[in-house]
């Protein structure tokens, strides 16, 4: 009897293996196509001949706008993707996603007040990066005032600095000149990844991989902290100091990705739901399908942004537009296929 | 048989707020020892585990093998005890045998993972408790008592010496009940372990436990030596916290005798 269910086991251990692997080839695949896409799309038409004849107009708009924007899509679609993972799992709440701890409401207020007081686009990075760490920090300050440490103080503490820096922006955006700053201001928010200052990227991009590194590493972790406070604790787990760490963590990441590109919605929510249907017992290769399938959406969403109209859409239009059609396809399809 | 002293309680009192729920507890706990803590609903038996296990404040000492409880970090203490809640909060997806491989996790650094023999460990367990076959499925996809089941094995993967448990036996059923305490009284006599044990079941302690303790309004009104007492003095405990009960002997099969209580 043993062997025949040993046998069984190792049969659909082998099957599971080799789905796994698929996806990720389907993913891997599907983003290599993506991204070199991206490359090449866009009003300055690019050659491949032309690139290769070394050609220096087209080298040049290949490093500086090209090259940037697909990077920036790749690394930013992957880490909104696994922060968005590592929220929904740290919080117990499938809907949580890191605004909930008011990243986007302060990285926005810091994008206004950097646009209002200081010129340069670098600085505009640095401020709302600084906004969105300083929400952050407020939330969990006033979180911590509560001694049981539950994660529904946290959230609480979320709704309310959001509210606050919500207000703050508000009040930038009055004394805005409407012809310029509030434009830009508006802008911003909705989140783009065009003019991204080459000077910030790599900075950036450096955050994001350190950030995503120890998210991996502290997967268990992260685990562990979805089930009850008590359990958690008697897992050997500090809970409020893990749990702080690990938000602080996907905290940088988000921070890095946004202060570059303005607010970017619904990648952080889709790319684990979408992941989590298709691999869905939690484990490290669910947080990597989470990540693929963010820098997927983000790509793919940042070419329609630049393709479709005339001038340049906001982004986050299309990873709504694409995410909600492939979540509901996922939602109907994908709940069945591999149990 | 050797005994040795793992927990010592002392003075323990808890609550929440200003409303007292534990009122000075002691008591001890010995290595082969398996405690049951029995009482009626509200006594405070929930908040007496969760008070040992530190997971809400109290006052008093928990000693834990001659050293203080208040001076462990939480990965020490969960090296010494670990902990069957009364409900998993576990609330994602995650397959079975990674829920009971979450046990080793006060033995490992932050960058291993467990290793092939620790998942034989669990799958071993897993068999013992005839979720083998299970595995690979995700815990959300278990009935509550597979699920208890499961943290059930998760407590013991790891071999703590020091099991404490809230009513573990609440979604089983009757004959799951029995050989899930089978089970558990095997591996605290065969490897020395010992078990704080809540149960509402008062036949299933009278079978299994060693010493029982009585729990009404938040302090312990007696405490039973279910080996050395006899059964009339076993009974006039039991009847202060149960009304109207008697005791019955029983005989199994091989001629061993047991209590059962029944109300009158």
């Amino acid at each position: 009897m043993r062997h025949s269910t040993d046998l069984a086991i190792a049969q659909s251990q082998r099957s599971n293996k080799r789905y796994n692997l698929i996806l990720f080839l389907i993913g891997g695949v599907l983003l290599c196509a993506l991204f070199c896409l991206s490359l090449f799309i866009g009003k300055y038409p690019l050659t491949l001949e032309k690139l290769l004849a070394g050609d220096e107009m087209q080298w040049k708009v290949f490093k500086t706008l090209r090259l940037t924007r697909a990077l920036v899509g790749l690394f930013g679609g992957f880490a909104l993707g696994i922060a968005g993972y590592v929220f929904q799992t740290v919080f117990r709440n499938p809907l949580a996603s890191p605004d909930i701890i008011g990243i986007a409401s302060g990285a926005s207020a810091g994008a206004a007040f950097g646009i209002l007081f200081f010129a340069s686009s670098l600085m505009v990075t640095v401020s709302a990066f600084g906004g969105a760490f300083l929400a952050v920090i407020f939330t969990l300050l006033l979180a911590s005032i509560d001694k049981t440490g539950k994660n529904s103080t946290v959230i609480l503490s979320g709704i309310a600095v959001h509210a606050f820096a919500q207000t703050i922006l508000m009040c930038l955006k009055l004394i805005a000149d409407p012809e310029k700053e509030l434009a830009s201001i508006e802008y911003w928010i909705m989140g783009s990844l065009n003019g991204i200052n080459s000077h910030s990227i790599g900075m950036n991009i450096i955050l994001i991989v350190i950030s995503m590194i120890i998210l991996f590493v502290l997967h268990r972790t992260s685990l562990i902290l979805a089930s009850d406070e008590g359990e958690a604790k008697m897992l050997g787990l500090n809970v409020n100091r893990a749990r702080l760490f690990i938000l602080l963590t996907a905290t940088v990441a988000v921070a890095s990705v946004v202060s570059m590109t303005g607010l970017i919605s619904f990648i952080g929510l889709v790319a684990p739901h979408v992941a989590k249907k298709l691999i869905r017992n939690n484990n490290l290769s669910t947080m990597v399908l989470c990540g693929i399938t963010g820098s997927c959406l983000l790509e793919a969403a940042d070419i329609f942004a630049r393709s479709i109209a005339a001038t340049e859409l906001p982004v986050s239009i299309f990873t709504s537009i694409i995410g909600v059609p492939f979540l509901v396809f996922i939602i109907f399809r994908g709940g069945k296929t591999h149990e | 048989m050797n005994k040795k002293l793992l927990v010592k309680v002392q003075n323990l009192s808890a609550g929440y707020g200003k409303k007292v729920i534990l009122d000075s507890i002691n008591f001890d706990i010995n290595s082969n020892e398996i405690v049951g803590l029995i009482g009626s609903n509200g006594c405070g038996k929930t908040t007496l585990i969760k008070s040992v296990c530190r997971i809400i404040p109290s006052q008093g000492e928990i000693i834990i093998e001659d050293k203080n409880s208040a001076s462990m970090s939480s990965k020490v203490f969960a090296q010494n005890v670990s902990l069957v809640p009364q409900k998993s909060g576990i609330s994602i997806d995650i397959s079975v045998l990674d829920v009971v491989l979450m046990g080793f996790n006060p033995f490992l650094a932050v960058l291993n993972r467990p290793d092939s023999s620790m998942i034989l460990k669990a799958e071993e367990l897993l068999q013992l408790f005839g979720l083998y076959d299970r595995r690979l499925d995700s815990f959300q996809d278990l009935s509550e008592g597979q699920k208890q089941l499961v943290i059930i094995a998760r407590s013991l993967v790891a071999d703590t010496k020091i099991l404490f448990m809230d009513e573990p036996e609440s979604s089983l059923d009757f004959a799951v009940r029995y050989s899930m305490m089978n089970i558990l009284k095997s591996e605290i006599k065969s490897k020395n372990k010992c078990a704080l044990v809540s149960l509402h079941d008062v036949n299933l302690a009278l079978k299994f436990c060693d010493k029982l303790l009585l729990i009404k309004d938040g302090k312990i009104a007696s405490t039973v030596n279910l080996i050395e007492e006899d059964i009339n003095s076993i009974e006039s405990k039991l009847q202060n916290i149960y009304g109207s009960v008697r005791l019955l002997t029983v005989k199994d099969n091989d001629d061993n005798e047991s209590l059962v209580m029944v109300k009158v």
